[in-house]
């Protein structure tokens, strides 16, 4: 079953006095199934960030449509937007985005709070979900105390609290140290093997390797894509390597 | 890289960061037009033409000593926090390659033009409100207005030199600032991790005991004259207890809030009380200094602007006649009052009032109900009154009798007593009285309790005179009073023909006189409390605005994350909001509840300077207030947008 459809999405910026516009995204379309995980790969200024934006209701295309569900998240009304968000999406970032006010079980409860859950519910889910990432010993401290793997491990509980349809991951690696980002990726498979639908912009080879799929993005288009299949994680790496060096070179591999 | 390089860069810092230096400048401005005008009144023609010029002079001068003392930490506050907010801009030009000599030079040419900008301004406006301000003050004066425009180069020259030091005084804490730290440092200066606050418990306790303790200070003295001595007392306990309680108490407040799961898992509480423990922690003590400030220019304008009001009530109290002759020997004359009364006939005085009034009046010593002679400075020293109960008879229009040991006794302080002992007579107190003729006298000497002795008749009074011997007695004096709607010329002609014609020993008291004396005097009060006032307004309303600026900055990126995890834009500026609004108004109530404590006590201290009137001093309260609020209120409105404007990137 698909759970997204991205259909002939295009986003424009113009400037702020109309004289140029730029072309962030010319015409994307892809879909995601149900229990997926997507890895987006593409270079700087390949349109990856904007894409991820519109698809988490950051930012309105200028034209074409996102369906999650059956459902066009380009027409939700502003004051509903905050909402189906909270439900239906939850955010890894590559800079983790705690708030250093809050100790890390609030920063996790923070989704829930928004969301008026009763605190007996925030707190059996939460039980659940420290246990599964082996976080109950920090649960108290603050995110200046904790390391980097830490913090992003407490991101993702916090993504994961509200059960939604979609993870969105933002270079979820990019501030890890390689053990640090080894162990987020495994992570990642291991939720995405319990049926959890993930879809994650990066940059790393490494990480994207690790996905069931990778669609690589130049120039505000879909560019190619590769299905792992039964391909081990080295084989994947081999396989995205040149799929990358031939993006690099222009040549028109995907034909 | 020529020097105009360095002039450039300078103005385009100012520029850019125009949010953080424009306050600055025009708060400088209005600091120093503050400060020329204040100084320039010292040296203008209105001093010689007022009539208590010396006592004009010297609260003037006084005022602008105030004036300039606190434009000087007002504009070295201002200017570190400007400062702290650039540490990474200067880091980054430091590893660009200008090095530490350059960056100096840029904050040279930065400080300079802030200072010509503000100093010629200042001086400029400064000159044009001068008349302005002149007007005010003579009309305060009651004086007529001074013709002609007034500019004064000696303080052209004060402001000049003063700010200039000023300025350069900032510049120097700049650069040593720079000079001590490396380019890492300065580039990171601004984001350490920020750690959770604590309970200071002690804090709290010494906090909630002072308060306590000052609070109770307030409103358990009765008389005016403890009142005016336990006042610094109690301001410096209510003044430690608020910084500490801000310091201690807020945060043990929201501590106990959060503590309550079902209250702080709300979305309406979640953020606001986790920001505003980290708020406070930060801000407590500006909160606290906003708080004092505010409270210090609410009671400063409204108790001179009661004095002010009130002069009228208060020169009546102490003048009650138009003209008061007093003669301390008569010579044995028994008709000088005949006399007198002739001479005010010749003169074709309207006189609607004329009396004569026997007394005596001195300083004694009282232990418990027992008056001595006043030997030497003592604390138990008070003014005494005595007169025959014929003259309170007839003034009172009441129909006491009274036997040889027996006195109407009337007290300032309100003290009761059922015998005196007067020297070595004791005296059967037959009434306490609430109100006697000419109480006022006895209230007049700052600091005295008083005492009034209504005795039986003169041989009584010599008694209550003897009390008294050698250098410290004092005779029996005789009155005469008349209330007329003559001129003032008329009145001090039949001065000069009395002092010529009758051979007694006197001395005359013109109310007129005395009028011009008070209005100098408390309008210099009010005028320089309006000043200063404005001053502390000033103050709180900068402090105010660079601490919103910079929690906006602080802010900021917290925002964002909240509405990546799901909160709409609605709640982000309704959590803003609850913040701003409890910072800003959390001093202002605190203020008012400090004022509210205070009021019976300054009320008393009032009393001494016989603003007796309640309801004066309820009203100008509460004028100072509302007004108070209404500015305060405009600057939050301002405040509030400018710091949602940075957190939502505008």
């Amino acid at each position: 079953m698909e759970i997204l459809n991205v259909n002939n999405l295009k986003k424009v910026y113009s400037t702020r006095f109309q004289g140029n516009t730029v072309t962030a995204l010319s015409n994307v379309s892809f879909s995601v199934e149900d229990g997926e995980y997507v890895a987006i790969m593409g270079e700087s200024g390949s349109g990856k960030s904007t894409l991820l934006n519109i698809l988490a209701s950051l930012d309105k295309p200028t034209s074409g449509e996102v369906l999650l569900d059956g459902n066009n998240i380009t027409k939700i009304k502003e004051k509903d937007i905050s909402k189906f968000r909270r439900d239906n999406l939850g955010f890894v970032f590559q800079d983790f985005n705690l708030l250093d006010t809050f100790n890390l079980k609030d920063n996790i409860f923070l989704p829930l709070v928004l969301a008026n859950t009763k605190y007996e519910i925030m707190e059996s889910r939460l039980n659940k979900i420290a246990k599964q990432f082996e976080i109950h010993a920090l649960l108290n401290k603050y995110p200046y105390e904790v390391s980097g793997g830490e913090k992003q491990r407490v991101a993702v509980c916090r993504a994961l609290i509200t059960n939604p349809r979609i993870i969105l991951a933002d270079e979820p690696t990019g501030a890890l140290d390689s053990r640090s980002s080894d162990n987020l990726l495994n992570i990642f498979n291991d939720i995405n093997k319990t049926g959890q639908t993930i879809l994650m912009v990066t940059h790393s080879t490494k990480a994207a390797a690790s996905a069931s799929r990778v669609l690589f993005i130049k120039d505000g288009e879909v560019y190619h894509q590769i299905y792992k299949g039964a391909m081990s994680n080295s084989e994947m790496y081999e396989k995205i390597n040149d799929t990358l060096v031939s993006m690099a070179k222009g040549s028109d591999y995907h034909e | 890289m020529n020097k105009f390089f360095y002039l450039k860069l300078a103005f385009l810092n100012i520029k850019t960061n125009r949010k953080i230096f424009l306050p600055y400048i025009i708060s400088s401005i209005f600091v120093i037009t503050m400060f020329y005008d204040i100084n320039s009144l010292t040296t203008s023609p209105i001093i010689d033409n007022s009539f208590g010029a010396t006592q004009l002079l010297l609260m003037l001068t006084l005022g602008s000593i105030v004036v300039g003392i606190f434009s000087v930490i007002l504009i070295i506050y201002v200017n570190n926090f400007i400062s702290k907010k650039r540490y990474k801009e200067f880091g980054l030009y430091n590893i660009l390659g200008l090095n530490k000599k350059h960056i100096a030079i840029i904050l040279f040419f930065e400080t300079l033009i802030v200072a010509v900008i503000s100093i010629t301004s200042g001086i400029c406006l400064g000159i044009l409100f001068s008349k302005i301000v002149e007007l005010f003050l003579s009309n305060i004066l009651i004086m007529n207005p001074i013709k002609g425009f007034h500019i004064s180069f000696d303080t052209i020259k004060n402001c000049t030199i003063l700010f200039s030091i000023i300025y350069f005084y900032t510049f120097l804490t700049s650069i040593r600032k720079i000079h001590l730290s490396n380019p890492i440092e300065l580039l990171q200066m601004n984001n350490y991790g920020e750690k959770e606050p604590k309970v200071k418990k002690l804090k709290l306790i010494i906090g909630i005991v002072t308060l306590f303790a000052g609070y109770s200070i307030a409103n358990l003295i009765d008389d005016p004259v403890s009142a005016f001595v336990m006042f610094f007392v109690a301001v410096i306990l209510v003044i430690i207890a608020t910084y500490l309680l801000f310091e201690a108490g807020t945060i043990f407040v929201l501590k106990i809030m959060r503590k309550n799961k079902k209250f702080y898992y709300d979305k309406n509480n979640f953020t606001t009380i986790s920001g505003m423990l980290y708020r406070m922690k930060q801000n407590a003590s500006g909160l606290a200094s906003i708080c004092i400030l505010s409270t210090c220019m609410l009671v400063a304008i409204s108790t001179t602007f009661a004095l002010y009001l009130g002069v009228d009530q208060t020169i009546n109290n102490f003048y009650p006649h138009d003209l008061v002759i007093t003669v301390y020997d008569d010579y044995g004359k028994d008709d000088f009052v005949d006399e007198i009364y002739n001479i005010a006939l010749d003169n074709e005085i309207d006189i609607q009032y004329f009396n004569e009034f026997t007394y005596f009046e001195n300083l004694v010593n009282v232990t418990n109900n027992h008056f001595t002679g006043e030997n030497e400075n003592n604390p138990n020293n008070c003014s005494i009154m005595a007169y025959t109960i014929d003259e309170y008879n007839e003034q009172m229009q009441t129909n006491y009798s009274l036997n040889d040991n027996e006195v109407l006794l009337y007290s300032s302080n309100k003290k009761e007593m059922d015998n005196i002992t007067l020297g070595d007579k004791q005296y059967v107190v037959k009434e306490n009285i609430k109100d006697a003729y000419n109480q006022s006298q006895v209230t007049k000497y700052l600091g005295f309790d008083g005492y009034i002795f209504v005795v039986s008749d003169e041989l009584q009074l010599d008694n209550v005179a003897a009390l008294t011997i050698g250098n410290y007695s004092n005779p029996i004096l005789k009155q005469v009073y008349f209330d007329t709607t003559s001129s003032t010329q008329l009145l001090r002609n039949i001065i000069d023909d009395i002092n010529m014609n009758i051979e007694i020993n006197s001395y005359t008291t013109l109310k007129y006189d005395a009028q011009q004396s008070f209005y100098s005097m408390f309008g210099a009060m009010f005028f320089v409390g309006i000043f200063v006032g404005a001053l502390f307004l000033l103050a709180t309303v900068l402090i105010i605005y660079y601490k919103q600026v910079q929690e906006g900055y602080d802010d900021a990126q917290r925002f964002i994350i909240m509405q990546k995890v799901g909160m709409s834009k609605s709640e982000v500026k309704k959590t803003i909001n609850k913040q701003v609004i409890m910072v800003f108004f959390l001093p202002i109530i605190v203020a008012i509840i400090h004022i509210c404590f205070a009021y019976k006590m300054i009320f008393l201290i009032l009393t001494i300077l016989n603003v007796a009137s309640n309801q004066l001093f309820m009203f100008c309260l509460l004028i100072t207030i509302v007004v108070f609020l209404v500015i305060y209120l405009i600057v939050y409105y301002v405040t509030s947008k400018i710091y949602y404007d940075i957190v939502s990137f505008k």
